[in-house]
Formats: structure tokens, C-alpha cells, sequence
């Protein structure tokens, strides 16, 4: 069952949760640019300790199941073809309870400006 | 960077707790924080007070998040991120840099740091500071290459002539 098997190529598409919790917390991610609400670049980095950004990969899942806690996350929509494009490999990398889980690899934080600027849609539910 | 020696505006009173550090006349304004925050508009017209108000409380509570706050293994955020923050936002405070059309904005960063974007007519610029306090600027055109990553010593004291420079070079 967490064999990987899925070839992420240009034409998938990625899920990427982030928080949108206000008061007390603040932990919201997004902004506003030009009116929409889109999510800070803070969600697309790294930490350095880490292999790669955590992400779903839409075909094999959807947003809602992607969101866990709605009350506390949205969920971004990114083309794969950025990160591709860019450089970087996407790999599928099942977790248990989650087949559909990617990894973007390497350091994302040189690129985190262009992910975000990049998301194609925002899930709140 | 001595950071005894930089008073904190922003500092909340030690009879007041951190979240209810919005008093007087600005909270009327904070009631209508969902209003302004959907009105790019009001956005900008809202004054010095009332943003960096706005701004200094939600660095403050930044305390609060707990670990795995994002729910992809974030580190709580550090009290040195927070102190560095404040004097961040003394300092774009007193150069009254949101008055001059730079929109700011601060998000906690995974690794238990803090985020400031400023997003201007003709650039966008972040700078980041890590748990330990310690600054990067970096500067990015409108697709969000970047343009310039100056990682330390980067001077705080500079980052309002930075972004006055970078939105005057790139006009």
C-alpha cells in the first residue's frame, strides 16, 4: 500500500494545507494580493533539517481529505510544473494514512516566493 | 545586535495580558479586522497606529503556537524571533515606511522564526529572522525570482532605505 508508484509529471497537480487560524493565534499564512487571498511564501519553506515540502498530489486524493482540521486549515493548489521547471524533483512518497503524499525535494526556500505566487486556487471549507 | 538597548514600543504593560494589549480608541478598528483585511483599500488607509497595532499583536501572540502548529512538524517560535520582530517593527514604524505605499505583513516560519513580506508598487522583499535572531534580506521581482539575498550582517537600521532604494530603482 505505501509502495510508490506514481509519477509526478508537469501536467499533476499538488496540495500543499496551511494554517488559517486568527485570534489568539495568528497563525494565518495568507495575504492579500491584488484583492485575493493567497498564501504567505512562509508555508512553501523548508526547515533545514528536512528532505523536502510536504505535499498531496491531487490525483490521488482531494482537498477536504487533505485539510484534516477545516476549522484551523486551508489547502493550496500548485501546478507541478513549477517546481519541475525549476529544477526540482518531485517524488511520490506514500505515508501510513496518507498514499498520496509527495515530497518536493531539496531546500525550498529559494523558491518558496514563486509557489506562492503560483497557487492556482485556495480550499477553505 | 544588543537587544536590552532597543526600546519596544510596542511592548505590552505588564498589567495588561498579551492579547488584549488593543485598547482605547484603535479597537473599534480591530472589531473590523475582517472588513479591513478584505478591502485591499482599506488596507492601505489605515493608519500607522492602527497597523503596526495590528502587526505588534499578532507578533505577540505568536507565543502561543504551539509545536506542529502547521501541522507539518513546525517549531514553536522563538522569544529571540519575537524581540527582533518588535525592534523590526519599531524601526519600520519610525520611518514610517507603510505611508509611503509598502504594504507589510508578518506570518510565523516553520523553523520557529518570523516572516516580514512588504509588497510595494514595483517590488516585494521579505526578511526573514531565524530563531536566533539573525536577519535576511531578500529581494524579488514580480514573479518571484530573486533579485538580491542579503543573508548577515544585514543592519536592521538599513531596511527602510532598502526598500525605499528598491522600489525607487525598480520603478
Amino acid at each position: 500500500m505505501n509502495i510508490p508508484n506514481y509519477t509526478i509529471t508537469n501536467t499533476d497537480f499538488l496540495y500543499r494545507r496551511f494554517p488559517i487560524l486568527d485570534e489568539p493565534n495568528f497563525a494565518v499564512f495568507w495575504k492579500l494580493d491584488n484583492g485575493k487571498k493567497m498564501p504567505s511564501s512562509a508555508a512553501f519553506k523548508t526547515k533545514s533539517n528536512e528532505d523536502g515540502l510536504s505535499v498531496n498530489i491531487a490525483n490521488l486524493t482531494t482537498p477536504q481529505a487533505t485539510v484534516g482540521n477545516a476549522s484551523e486549515f486551508g489547502v493550496a493548489e500548485i501546478s507541478a510544473s513549477i517546481p519541475i521547471d525549476l529544477g526540482y524533483k518531485c517524488i511520490h512518497n506514500p505515508q501510513p494514512g496518507n498514499y498520496a503524499h509527495a515530497l518536493i525535494l531539496g531546500d525550498t526556500k529559494p523558491i518558496a516566493k514563486k509557489l506562492s505566487k503560483a497557487v492556482i486556487q485556495v480550499f477553505q471549507f | 545586535m544588543n537587544l536590552q538597548t532597543i526600546p519596544q514600543k510596542f511592548q505590552p504593560s505588564s498589567s495588561e495580558p498579551v492579547l488584549g494589549f488593543f485598547s482605547g480608541s484603535t479597537f473599534g478598528l480591530f472589531m473590523d479586522y475582517e472588513n479591513i483585511m478584505n478591502n485591499q483599500n482599506l488596507e492601505l488607509s489605515i493608519t500607522n497606529d492602527t497597523l503596526y497595532s495590528r502587526l505588534s499583536n499578532k507578533i505577540y501572540a505568536f507565543v502561543n503556537l504551539q509545536k506542529n502548529w502547521d501541522s507539518y512538524d513546525a517549531d514553536v517560535i522563538s522569544t529571540t524571533a519575537i524581540d527582533v520582530a518588535i525592534q523590526t517593527l519599531n524601526h519600520l514604524y519610525s520611518k514610517e515606511v507603510h505611508s509611503k505605499g509598502i504594504k507589510i505583513s508578518v506570518f510565523p516560519m516553520r523553523d520557529g522564526g518570523i516572516q516580514f513580506e512588504f509588497d510595494g508598487e514595483y517590488i516585494c522583499a521579505e526578511l526573514e529572522i531565524n530563531q536566533n535572531g539573525d536577519l535576511t534580506f531578500i529581494l524579488f521581482d514580480d514573479d518571484g525570482n530573486i533579485i538580491n539575498d542579503t543573508k548577515q550582517p544585514f543592519e536592521l537600521s538599513t531596511l527602510a532605505t532598502r526598500l525605499e532604494e528598491a522600489e525607487y530603482e525598480y520603478t
